[in-house]
């Protein structure tokens, strides 16, 4: 009653205006839960009816099982599904209990402080340009092996089996070392919902070891909160193709990897033994996925009689000891490939057994550098394209996403993680059979489509908790002084959660920059990436220029996430030195602690 | 596009009709006039081609080739408005299957492809179900510096006859590099060379088949160890298993013997310039007599390497550039071509400083001073150990690659 006229008939307009908008959202919302399945469905259409035979575009007809006969034809085929199996949960199992010894051995200390802060790093590291660093590393002419050289008097390299070994070893390394940040990130998370102080102080009281309180006590409680997360890791594991085409075995080489060349064969047939390959490798993924849940209900019902039986154990912290050692002597494995990989891009001649190169030049960078303008512009463009579109729809679904049935709510979110559920390989020979069909291949916008399939399910999941943690009283307050709920969102909400949201958009770029298949699929060869050049250089022998790409896959990210860091704080500096209503805003922001970081200080 | 259809059916058709009676004339190329009756409509392609976008299929796994192609798009665009696009490929068989899928869907206009970088089989392919157009060779201005006389495979692709289909672009031949500093004397036949390397193991390997450097070592064991190599002139037949059959019986002695005793290959010919850099090989194979040289250029190999061919020669053939039937860029894609077969280009490509990939021009048909610099060249590049002229062997027909490429999958892949 205070307002004059003129700002009442502005709030008017804009009340209109904003109800208009979110009414057509309100509707929109409705058609989220259908888009995602009829996706699936179509994924799923596009590789099971060539599988049987059925491929119009390259002249099938006809229903056949001739595909499964050429499948079961190939040479080694049997060889490659159990590699396959054996890298994939391989490297799952592994990453687990390397995640599992890190929360133990170091919940608390310098350590787990400290890995917070260079996990995320790492993290946004593309899976390849880690796979290129660890062959530099491990390789037989690599920085271990120069180490090892003058003790073991090697003037060669030695002729031994470290990287692209038909057991795929060197593949599961080069996979724990990237799966393990990420389930230590997920698990950074858990513990901050999680109530551990407590029960640790409860179990010692009770007087068990500190070992048997984390495994009985702690750990119940945490890993249904990672679940996801692992399966997460299982079916990429699973179904990895570039880090396996630069570490992988290659005689012969991973199924995913037979199926890619199947799919880029100049032999129409071998299309259609693609997608039987490409069905085999979803029944294999999901085959695992239903024997791992099985094996976690069989473990927890077996280990009931462990769990409760009252054995207090004994204090074993030599095992703490160790297991803090593993895990950082991973982590700096880990960044000495990464160190090495920039090293070799500045080197001319560094010939085994030298340890640093014999001619450090700029001529590998002066060189090729405008070579490289072309994929870093598309890298760039797709990404940033598909995270700020990834966020936009991410926001849009935190906003409305509660107006549906708890069961569509369910649902909605059981899809959007499904393409990461599901291997890519399968997924994106399902849905690039009826791109080629379409002839809708081979343009920006669908790379960027089927980026944002990917990029999208980790900007929601980023986006959750600080949604879920926003206090709305503030928006009721917003909403009472402006009367527009557009108003209220835009001025309230949203620099309120600036923050994350610009760690959305960078997580996006990251997860976009490390693609490789869904470039190669939907952009019918016309569109490179650092990513998928960096793969193509991986089987030449220029190791400056493959060091070149490599760091620039790690430059991307991380510029981004450094922007993410540096914007809000900038603009929440304008922000406060210009708005008269900042003060009511800071001082709000200022009560407004998010309980994470509250439990994470403690 | 639009520009393209417009001007394209009648210079097509004409290109046709001239090269139809080129054939009946049988000489492939006799006199300069010929040319000049084609100045007219040289100049209407150039008209068509500007401002049109080539989309080049080339293999893209080698900085000094990329970077080769990235000069000839500068050069395009300021010359001719042309803007040449480096689809870089590692393998260029998807680029096949993909025209052929274009041709299966109907997608008769505005394909993916405007020049594909091919030869052997992948022509053939293209070639026998009409996916190509042309023929276009003859009427490109700069085809008068080739010499089919001199140099046989730039009309005859692995024993199928080109007819302007494709225009020849680089010439490629088996050769050895091999490490001074670890190896005296090389050996020079397939039998030298299974004893060094009993003598002397894990020093070799060959990139696995189907890459073609590794199905071309196949095929190079095979002409020197069956009594009949012109067998191999003709298609594989029933007989296969027992014209192989010493083959397989060498192949089973050497893998032992090999780097990592056989149980895994090297993914491609140059994966092996940096083994051998690294000291792990001692001998790296090669489809380019420069490669050597061009690789101590880069930095990538050790000054003490130097090339050899085995006592018989070795093989050799052409690596070409074909224009797919639905490419939206035609006259672009022929103005490329001309290009890169310009006395200019070709020296600038066989440069071991840029690329090293030896020309397809003779040296008789050029002007006096490009005769020179080319010359002078070729004294510079070489890496190889006696000046004696290096005998070539024609290519097998081209049924043996895939044939090939299967068996060897089937015995050697576990």
């Amino acid at each position: 009653m205070i307002n004059s006229t003129s700002t009442s008939t502005s709030s008017y307009a804009a009340r209109s205006y904003s109800s208009r908008w979110a009414y057509l959202a309100s509707r929109g919302v409705y058609v989220i839960p259908w888009l995602f399945p009829l996706l699936t469905a179509i994924g799923l259409a596009g590789i099971i009816l060539p599988a049987f035979g059925w491929l119009p575009a390259l002249g099938y007809n006809s229903f056949s099982l001739a595909p499964w006969q050429q499948l079961l034809a190939t040479p080694g085929l049997w060889t490659m599904i159990l590699t396959t199996l054996f890298t994939g949960v391989g490297a799952t199992l592994l990453s687990l209990l390397l995640t599992m010894v890190f929360l133990i051995s170091s919940w608390n200390t310098r350590l787990w402080k400290l890995t917070g802060r260079t996990l995320p790093p790492l993290l946004a590291i593309p899976h390849s340009a880690l796979a290129i660093g660890v062959v530099f590393l491990l390789s037989p002419s690599g920085i271990v092996s120069r180490i090892l050289a003058v003790p073991m008097d090697w003037l060669h390299p030695p002729d031994l089996l470290t990287v692209n070994d038909p057991w795929g070893l060197g593949l599961i390394f080069a996979l724990v070392l990237k799966e393990v940040p990420f389930l230590c990130l997920m698990l950074i998370a858990a513990v901050s919902q999680t109530p551990i102080e407590r029960l640790l102080t409860t179990g010692r009281s009770l007087g068990y070891s500190h070992l048997q309180c984390w495994l009985k006590l702690v750990w119940p409680l945490l890993y249904p909160k990672i679940r996801l997360s692992v399966m997460i890791v299982l079916a990429f594991s699973l179904s990895v193709v570039d880090v396996s085409l630069i570490i992988g075995p290659n005689m012969p080489p991973l199924l995913p990897v037979q199926i890619l060349q199947w799919q880029q064969d100049p032999d129409p047939a071998l299309a259609l033994a693609a997608a039987a390959g490409a069905l085999l490798l979803l029944l294999l993924v999901g085959l695992c996925m239903a024997c791992w849940l099985q094996l976690e209900k069989v473990l927890t019902s077996g280990l009931r009689g462990w769990l409760t039986g009252g054995y207090r154990g004994r204090s074993r912290s030599i095992l703490i000891t160790s297991g803090r050692l593993l895990f950082s002597g991973l982590l700096v494995l880990a960044w000495i490939s990464l160190i090495v990989v920039v090293i070799w891009s500045f080197s001319w001649r560094w010939r085994f057994p030298d340890i640093v190169p014999s001619d450090i030049s700029l001529r590998a960078w002066i060189r090729f550098f405008p070579g490289m303008l072309e994929p870093l512009q598309t890298t760039i463009t797709v990404a940033l394209t598909c995270s700020v579109v990834g966020v936009l729809l991410s926001v849009f679904c935190l906003e409305y996403c509660h107006r549906l049935s708890r069961w569509q709510q369910r649902s909605i979110v059981f899809f959007f993680y499904l393409p990461l559920l599901l291997p890519q390989m399968s997924f994106l020979l399902g849905i690039q059979t009826p791109l080629v069909a379409l002839h809708l291949d081979g343009y920006w916008w669908t790379v960027a489509a089927c980026h944002l399939l990917y990029v999208f399910p980790y900007c929601y999941l980023s986006l959750v908790d600080p949604w879920q943690k926003y206090d709305q009283r503030f928006s009721h307050a917003g909403l009472i002084l402006s009367g527009s709920r557009v108003r209220t969102f835009l001025k309230v909400k949203l620099p309120m959660l600036i923050s994350p949201l610009f760690t959305a958009l960078a997580l996006g770029v990251a997860v976009s920059t490390a693609l490789y298949l869904p470039t190669v699929m939907a952009g019918a060869g016309r569109y490179e990436t650092l990513t998928t050049e960096a793969v193509a250089l991986a089987s030449g022998g220029n190791r400056r220029l493959l060091a070149l790409y490599a760091v620039m896959q790690m430059l991307v990210p991380m510029i981004f996430f450094g922007l993410a860091i540096a914007v809000p704080r900038l603009s929440s500096l304008r922000l406060s030195s210009l708005r008269l209503s900042s003060l009511r805003l800071s001082s709000l922001r200022r009560n407004h602690s998010p309980p994470k970081r509250s439990t994470h200080e403690s | 596009m639009i520009k393209n259809t417009k001007g394209y059916p009648l210079t097509a058709m004409l290109t046709l009709l001239f090269t139809v009676t080129l054939h009946a004339d049988v000489p492939l190329y006799t006199e300069h006039t010929e040319h000049t009756e084609h100045t007219d409509n040289w100049q209407e392609t150039l008209n068509a081609a500007k401002g049109q976008t080539v989309y080049m299929n080339a293999w893209g796994g080698s900085a000094n080739i990329n970077n080769y192609l990235h000069w000839a798009a500068t050069e395009l665009r300021r010359r001719y408005d042309v803007k040449l696009r480096h689809v870089k490929v590692d393998d260029i068989a998807p680029v096949i299957s993909r025209v052929i899928a274009e041709k299966n869907a109907g997608r008769n206009t505005g394909g993916s492809a405007d020049i594909i970088w091919l030869n052997g089989e992948n022509f053939r392919t293209l070639n026998s179900n009409g996916l190509l157009y042309g023929p276009f060779a003859s009427r490109l201005p700069n085809w008068r510096y080739i010499d089919p006389k001199e140099k046989p495979t730039t009309v005859v692709d692995f024993g199928e006859p080109v007819n302007g289909m494709e225009v020849p672009w680089g010439m490629a031949q088996l050769v050895f590099i091999y490490d001074t500093a670890l190896v005296s004397k090389p050996p020079k036949t397939m039998q030298e060379l299974l004893s060094f390397s009993k003598k002397n193991p894990g020093l070799f390997t060959y990139p696995a088949p189907p890459d073609f450097v590794g199905t071309t070592f196949l095929k190079q064991a095979l002409i020197e160890l069956i009594a009949n190599p012109e067998r191999l002139q003709k298609p594989v037949g029933d007989d296969f298993n027992r014209v192989t059959k010493p083959l397989w019986d060498y192949l089973d002695a050497l893998h032992p013997t090999l780097w990592r005793r056989g149980r895994i290959f090297p993914n491609s010919s140059v994966a092996m310039l940096s083994l051998v850099d690294d000291g792990e090989l001692a001998f790296a194979l090669s489809f380019n007599p420069g490669a050597a040289r061009a690789g101590i250029n880069d930095g990538l190999l050790p000054n003490t390497v130097r090339t050899y061919v085995h006592k018989g020669g070795t093989i050799g053939n052409s690596h070409f550039l074909a224009i797919p039937y639905n490419s939206s860029a035609k006259a672009a894609a022929e103005v490329t071509i001309n290009f890169l077969i310009s006395p200019e280009a070709q020296l600038r490509k066989a440069d071991p400083k840029i690329w090293g990939d030896p020309t397809v021009l003779s040296a008789s048909r050029l002007q006096p001073e490009d005769q020179k610099a080319l010359k002078q060249q070729n004294a510079a590049a070489s890496t190889f150990d006696n000046k004696t002229p290096i005998q070539t062997l024609t290519e097998p027909h081209p049924d043996w690659v895939k044939a090939l490429e299967e068996a060897w999958l089937k015995r050697y892949r576990r």
